[in-house]
């Protein structure tokens, strides 16, 4: 742009119409000493046409404000009549009108049309047909990264709370004579075993916080968004609708206060409903744990899937609800800022991954012990049997006979067991919590003996095996594209709860585990939501839809995966 | 031109770019910004991010059910994008 060198002086003038209303509001205003003593005339003529309250209020009390305030009545409802439009729209409206005249007169623009590089690349990542496609691309990618590079991680804290920390709890109790009492068994097998084995994916969360937090500085995720809302359209759903159920993959309880952007009830009630197949975090550890168990060489692509099954389900389920309970939603254009494209910052993504993991693990010293005490007290109790307390067979404690009363229902899809139907269960409470009842009713099995080791032992181990894992996640980058430079035996290996399970699979699916497993996610996918979720569903859509979600959810999950594990039988898989 | 741009987004079907609107109506940002503010002001356009934001304020002050339930501090608000839509009269 190019400053013109001469400045010619310009008066503001409002239209005709607007002057003729000033000139005699302000002759009247003039006359007024006690207004004109404080006001400039003009200024305050504006003001009141602009519905100034505090002025407005001020006029009322001053004399001869009541002829004063009848005079502007009568002057707005001219200008309205006249213009055919609000007073202060066409005050804005000159205002602007004017300064785009100025602008325009005093600047040279040298170049047209200015695409910045964001708005370049927008053209192809917001593309009509390229835009969807290159979001499942980069989302593919994040949950590639997400599986393959927080693998040695997870062996390393898994390694640690199983080895060092239980062993330094169970030295500790020894130490206070304890050992084999109820307390170690409550510490060990219930608090240790249930909590940490939620907080061995801690690394996969982080992992997934990374990737999420350079996808939002750099500014796609305000792309993803914009892409997203045509399918929502497609569906019947406002565009704007597809906001909440963005903030559903952290967590479902804000995407439930987030439908409050919906004016519509029915769009409101539909979003909520919806917003629930959007895979919040607390699903991914159950996702990654049976993904790398019943699909390790594809791990990445089965909870890729699942995200993306999730998306699909919600716009088919809302597809099928516009068109029948929830007909009429009003279409409404969305306009979105896409801020521009810039390189992430180390203290910014750093500061959203601490946030975010922090809250997951928050959620573990609370939520999770919590259950995992009463899932612990509850397989303490013998039912049936010799077993005393904390000293019974774990087949014949309350948890197996109150999961087995159910477990049944879930032989079609290939589970059915007390354990895996104990987890679903526990679930309601908070999705991780699947994880910490399996690692708690899966690892019951005699922990292998630990060399004798020293504290000090124990520390350096700690810190050496940490660099290998570093150096391990490292070797694992090149396997986003498909080069594996690990060696077999770096290959992660499996815990003793991964092969309990996959143990238990193949026992109750006769053979066919991976089957199994698939409609096990699908069914952790699709069912009630957990219980906090379920309170926010109650404030927000009311009870009736509360009930309805958690039963048709529910209902939903094993009808999809009894599909899934006998149509996969009938096709030979 | 503040009407305009009112029409402009009433007419748009599906989603619309703020500089895209900006080059339509041939208006540098800063002034598009503005006018949608005024319009936010006057009720015709709903500020998205906004009434999150009150949403969620409004959950974590009466008792949420979140067990973290303050959306200053819980890590998966704010992930809305500034956007603004037509209110519905």
């Amino acid at each position: 742009m190019t400053l013109t060198t001469t400045t010619p002086i310009i008066a503001f003038r409002y239209d005709e119409v607007i002057e003729t209303e000033l000139a005699q509001l302000s002759q009247t205003i003039a006359a007024m000493p006690t207004l004109a003593q404080s006001y400039q005339p003009r200024w305050l003529a504006v003001q009141l046409l602009e519905a100034d309250e505090i002025l407005i209020a001020h006029v009322e009390l001053v004399a001869g404000g009541g002829a004063l305030l009848e005079q502007l009545t009568a002057s707005v409802a001219r200008i309205e009549s006249e213009c055919n439009e609000d007073v202060d729209v066409m005050l804005a409206e000159n205002r602007y009108r004017f300064v785009h005249n100025v602008v325009n007169a005093a600047l040279i623009r040298t170049n047209e049309e200015q695409l910045t590089l964001s708005d370049k690349i927008d053209r192809v990542v917001t593309h009509r047909m390229l835009g969807i496609p290159i979001f499942l691309l980069v989302m593919w990618g994040v949950f590639k990264v997400t599986a393959d590079m927080s693998a040695p991680y997870v062996d390393w804290v898994d390694g640690v709370i199983n080895g060092p920390i239980t062993h330094w709890a169970a030295s500790l109790l020894a130490l206070l004579g304890l050992s084999g009492s109820w307390l170690e068994s409550l510490l060990v097998d219930g608090i240790i075993t249930g909590v940490g084995g939620v907080l061995v994916f801690v690394p996969v969360l982080m992992s997934l916080y990374f990737s999420l937090a350079i996808l939002e500085d750099s500014g796609y995720m305000a792309r993803a968004a914009f892409v997203m809302d045509r399918p929502m359209r497609l569906i019947g759903l406002p565009g704007k609708s597809f906001l909440p159920m963005i903030v559903g993959f952290g967590c479902t309880v804000p995407a439930y206060y987030a439908t409050r952007i919906l004016e519509n009830k029915k769009d409101r009630i539909l979003t909520g409903l919806l917003a629930h197949f959007m895979s919040c975090s607390a699903r991914l550890p159950v996702y990654v744990l049976f993904a790398t168990i019943f699909f390790p060489s594809q791990a990445g692509f089965v909870v890729f899937g699942m995200y993306v099954l999730g998306i699909v389900m919600a716009i088919v389920l809302g597809f099928i609800m516009n068109h029948t309970i929830f007909k009429g939603s009003e279409q409404s254009p969305l306009v979105m800022e896409l801020p521009p494209y810039r390189l992430p910052t180390a203290k910014n993504v750093w500061l959203q991954m601490q946030n975010r993991t922090w809250s997951f693990v928050r959620k573990a010293w609370t939520v999770i012990m919590t259950t995992s005490i009463i899932v612990w007290l509850l397989m303490a109790i013998p039912v049936g049997g010799n077993g005393t307390f904390a000293n019974t067979d774990v087949n014949q404690s309350a948890f197996a006979t109150l999961a087995g009363t159910i477990a049944p229902l879930f032989k079609p899809m290939g589970t059915g067991s007390w354990e895996s139907t104990g987890a679903l269960i526990t679930g309601f409470v908070a999705k991780e919590v699947i994880i910490s009842t399996m690692a708690q009713t899966y690892n019951i099995a005699e922990s292998e003996s630990a060399e004798e080791t020293t504290f000090l032992g124990d520390v350096t181990n700690i810190g050496i095996t940490f660099l290998t894992a570093t150096i391990d996640t490292i070797k694992s980058i090149p396997l986003i594209i498909g080069i594996n430079l690990l060696d077999e035996a770096e290959d992660s290996t499996a815990t003793s709860l991964m092969s309990s399970l996959r143990t238990n699979f193949e026992e109750t699916s006769g053979g066919h585990a991976a089957l199994a497993a698939l409609a096990y996610l699908v069914f952790v996918l699709t069912y009630s939501p957990c219980m906090t979720a379920v309170a926010a569903e109650r404030q927000e859509l009311g009870t009736r839809w509360m009930w309805l979600s958690i039963i048709g959810q529910t209902i939903l999950a094993w009808l999809l995966g009894v599909v899934i594990f006998q149509g996969g039988l009938l096709l030979g898989m | 031109m503040l009407r305009e741009v009112l029409n402009e987004i009433k007419a748009t079907s599906g989603s619309i770019d703020l500089n895209q609107l900006a080059r339509k109506l041939n208006l540098d940002r800063q002034t598009l910004d503005g006018m949608i503010e005024f319009w936010v002001r006057k009720g015709k356009l709903q500020d998205i991010q906004k009434a999150n934001n009150e949403a969620l304020a409004c959950f974590s002050g009466g008792g949420g059910a979140c067990h973290s339930c303050n959306p200053t501090t819980c890590a998966h608000t704010g992930q809305i994008p500034r956007s603004f839509t037509i209110t519905l009269q």
